[in-house]
Order: structure tokens, then sequence, then C-alpha cells
């Protein structure tokens, strides 16, 4: 019962840490390519 | 009882919302890489992983922990799209690294004469440009060695925005043609704004006033500006300006119509080269102003201005003046 709830909690961290870094990465993604499409950077 | 299934719908939910998340954020970026790969295609973007070994002539220390390749972005008209370089010596650990290095230029052309800019620098780890990407701002200055002939040595100062994902790998520079020593001096004035700052923080620009005589940089200093976020729906902001080296004062006003009036007053000193040599009364100015305010400004110019000189001594003190409107 106590491991259950310690790989419950693993999974969630994990899962939070997963959305974030993805989040962060695609957020640099985005910048890039509005930058480039937009011409923002001349 | 009740207890019990009410935590287990709660981590039911939690779940859920967690699973709808990481769907959203992987479709996200397999739309994002799709764009990428298209900017790839497109010459817009270097390409992953494919990266052209330096230059043998290149002495690479084991110190490297990126490469720097050059792009000449699309509406650039002054570079051959062909050339690339690399930039060696980023110490690791690094957040402002300086960084040398030399990329070739297309045989016939005569770098003195030409004027760069709109460069791109996109540094990647490992010697790919797999995302992540390490994007670091920088300034990059071009030094002609005539000498050498088909090469430029290439000196930068790279800030590490890794951590910030906004801020875009910016970089403006300018290859002046050489002048007759104490004749004209020219001052390139460069905006370059940190970003990812800008949503919360305010609007910083970071700026980078070098000047030329002769062909060689007499004086450059570094300088901040600021605009408070509070400041951004006002009639008239006053900017908090930081200077290294050199003090900075000037204004930016919103106008109602939208667009921006900046007045920058720069207070410059410049060292005599030799003390022989005679201050002119006036100094021609180029000034190029680069901003990006997200959502609102897009500032773009080019413009030439004069410069007072009073000099006394072996420094002389000058202002520059920029005063105009610019539109968002």
């Amino acid at each position: 019962m106590r491991y259950r709830k310690l790989i419950g909690i693993g999974a969630l961290v994990a899962g939070l840490l997963a959305l974030i870094i993805l989040g962060l990465t695609d957020l640099r993604l985005y910048v890039i390519v509005h930058a480039v499409r937009h011409d923002v950077l001349g | 009882m009740v207890n019990v299934m009410r935590k287990r719908l709660v981590y039911a939910c939690l779940a859920l919302i967690m699973a709808m998340g990481l769907g959203l954020e992987v479709h996200m970026h397999q739309y994002l890489s799709a764009d990428v790969q298209t900017l790839i295609r497109q010459g817009s973007l270097p390409p992953y992983g494919r990266i052209p070994a330096p230059p043998a002539h290149l002495h690479t220390k084991s110190s490297v922990t990126g490469n720097g390749y050059l792009i000449p972005l699309p509406k650039d008209t002054g570079l051959d799209a062909n050339w690339s370089g690399w930039i060696t010596e980023i110490p690791p650990g690094d957040q402002v690294a300086s960084v040398s290095g030399s990329f070739r230029i297309p045989h016939g052309l005569k770098p003195a004469v030409r004027h760069f800019s709109q460069l791109a620098l996109w540094v990647g780890t490992g010697g790919s440009f797999r995302a992540p990407y390490v994007l670091l701002q920088s300034t990059l200055n071009l030094y002609v060695n005539e000498q050498v002939a088909g090469l430029i040595p290439v000196r930068a100062n790279l800030e590490d925005c890794s951590s910030n994902a906004a801020c875009l790998a910016h970089l403006r520079t300018s290859l002046l043609p050489p002048v007759s020593p104490g004749a004209v001096a020219t001052i390139h004035m460069q905006f370059v704004p940190v970003v990812g700052q800008a949503s919360w923080l305010g609007f910083w620009m970071n700026t980078r006033l070098i000047v030329r005589q002769g062909g060689h940089v007499a004086d450059s200093a570094i300088g901040r500006m600021y605009l408070p976020p509070w400041a951004a729906d006002q009639n008239s902001v006053e900017t908090i300006v930081e200077a290294r080296g050199n003090p900075v004062t000037g204004s930016v006003t919103a106008l109602p119509n939208g667009h921006w009036h900046v007045s920058i007053d720069w207070h410059v000193t410049l060292r005599r080269p030799w003390p022989t040599t005679a201050w002119p009364a006036a100094h021609l100015v180029h000034v190029v102003a680069t901003g990006w305010y997200p959502r609102k400004n897009y500032i773009t110019h080019l413009k030439t201005i004069s410069l007072h000189f009073s000099a006394t001594g072996e420094t002389g003190r000058g202002i520059v003046s920029y005063n105009d409107e610019v539109k968002p």
C-alpha cells in the first residue's frame, strides 16, 4: 500500500516534469518558427 | 467509503488532465517540428545533424562544447547563401563566452566594402542542431583581415539564453568600409532586445555602441534601456538607462496612434588613436535600431545623423541624438 502511494506520486511528478519540458521545448520551437515566418529577426 | 471514492475520483481527474496535457503537447510538438522541417527545406534554418566539419585550418580546442553556424537570413542580400562558419572556444558552463573563429567567404568578394547585416547565429550542442536548441543571444563583430584573403575572423560575445524560452538568437552587425584615420568615425548603435523579459518585467533592450575610426574599433559600450511594463500604455515614458562605459540617456514615448517616439542621447567618449590626430567638428553617425516588443512593436531603422564633438586632450565627448518615430 505504501509503495503504491509512492509509485503514484512518482508518476505524477514524472508526468508533470514531462509536461513542463515538452511545453518549454515547444515554446522555443514556436518562437523560432514565428520569428522566421514573420521575419522578426531582420 | 465515500471519502475513498472521492479520493479516487480526484486522482482519476488528475490523471485525465495530465494525459490530455501530454497528448496536446505531443501533438503540438509534432506540428511545430513539421514547421521547423519545412523551414529547413526552405533554407531558412540550418539542417539538423548535417553540419559540415569545421575547416581543417581551424584549431579546435578540447574545451569546445558548442559549434557555431552562421546563416544568412533570407532577406539579406549581402551574403552568399552557401557560406558558413564555425565558432570555437566556448568554455563549458560559461554564461557569457568569447568565441572566435573564422569563416570562409566566396572567392572574389571584397569584404572591406561589404555591408553584412541580418545574420543569425545558431549554436547547437554536441555538433548537431537537434532540439532543444541552445540559442545564444549574441553580438558579432566582423573584422576584415585583408592579409588572409577569403577569411574573416569572427569575434563574438555570447550570452546564454538557453534558460529563457522566449529568447531569440539575434544578430545584427555591420561591416563598414575603412576610412582614413581621424577623418570619419562611424558609430553603430545597436539595440538587441531581450524579448523574454518583455512580458512581465518590462521592455529591456541591450544596446551596443561601436565607434569605428579609421576602420578600427575605437570605442564600444554596452548599455541597457528599460521600459517598465506599467508605462507601456502611458503617453509619456521615461526610460531608465544603465550603461557600462558610457552613459546613455533617452526617452520613449508611446503615441496615441500606436507608434513610439524614441529619443536617445548617447554621450560618447572617444579616445584619440594618436595624439596628433585632429578631432573633426562632426562625425558621421550610422544608427541601426532594432527592437521587438512582443505583440506590439517591431522597430527597424537605419538612420544617419551627425555627432558633434568637443574635444579636450586625449578624449573627446559627443552626444548622439536619436530622435525618431517608430512604427509598430
